[in-house]
């Protein structure tokens, strides 16, 4: 796969789920929890748009489907419903449970909450596969690997070191 | 879901650092973030992601190690 590489469009609710959670993944690797090889199959079927497997998803990322399903019975929909996780990741719920410091977030310093929460940022500046994105009046360098037509002016939203999709 | 524990750069050469977790080092890149011997940093898929201010790295470590305890 050289140089182009194919948007990733299709959007179904495991792949938006895969895409905020890619970059915990590999937390999960550095906690022992996954294997780095568990980690490269999620990476190819999210970057070469292949089937993901729901049950897998939820073994691996238990947190979050907890949290899933309390906004789900909320909205009263299923917590695979594209919504639901939407609401969770893009509607700030998940951010609210960083700020309410629930659970294992408790322990978490405040650099790090900062950077497990989800921003939404402005491309400044792009050079490679490396987006300088402007949030809060911070400058980071991100990943534009989930994202790599996004150009300068773009908004995008940011998880940990990567940009995870253009948002209008 | 989220976790890291912050590392000490030890050894800045060009493009990666070498960061210290209680005795284990390892690589890391410094595409991302631009750091100095003394720095504590996040570090994600061998890329230094972070830098974070060095009482509140020596209280996530200090966190950490008491986890592992439990």
């Amino acid at each position: 796969m050289a140089g182009e590489r194919k948007e990733i469009s299709s959007e179904t609710p495991e792949r938006y789920f895969l895409k905020y959670a890619y970059p915990c993944s590999f937390v999960l690797v550095d906690l022992g929890k996954i294997t780095d090889e568990k980690r490269k199959e999620l990476e190819k079927q999210l970057l070469n748009n292949e089937p993901i497997d729901r049950t897998e998803l939820e073994n691996i990322f238990k947190a979050a489907f907890k949290r899933l399903k309390e906004i789900a019975k909320e909205m009263k929909k299923d917590y695979w419903d594209l919504e639901v996780i939407k609401e969770y990741f893009f509607g700030e719920k998940h951010n609210d449970f960083i700020d309410k410091q629930e659970g294992m977030y408790s322990e978490f310093s405040p650099t790090i909450r900062e950077l497990c929460k989800v921003h939404k940022a402005e491309v400044t500046e792009k050079r490679e596969n490396i987006l300088t994105v402007k949030y809060a009046g911070i400058a980071r360098n991100v990943f534009a690997t989930l994202v790599p037509d996004a150009k300068v002016g773009d908004k995008v939203t940011v998880h940990w070191a990567f940009a995870i999709e253009k948002v209008a | 879901m989220c976790l890291a524990i912050p590392g000490k750069v030890i050894k800045v050469e060009k493009g990666f650092a070498t960061v210290n977790y209680s005795g284990e080092q390892r690589k890391a890149s410094t595409q991302l973030v631009e750091v100095k011997p003394g720095d504590y940093v996040i570090v994600q898929a061998q890329f230094i992601i972070q830098k974070i201010p060095k009482k509140e790295a020596l209280e996530a470590i200090k966190v950490w190690q008491e986890n592992e305890k439990k």
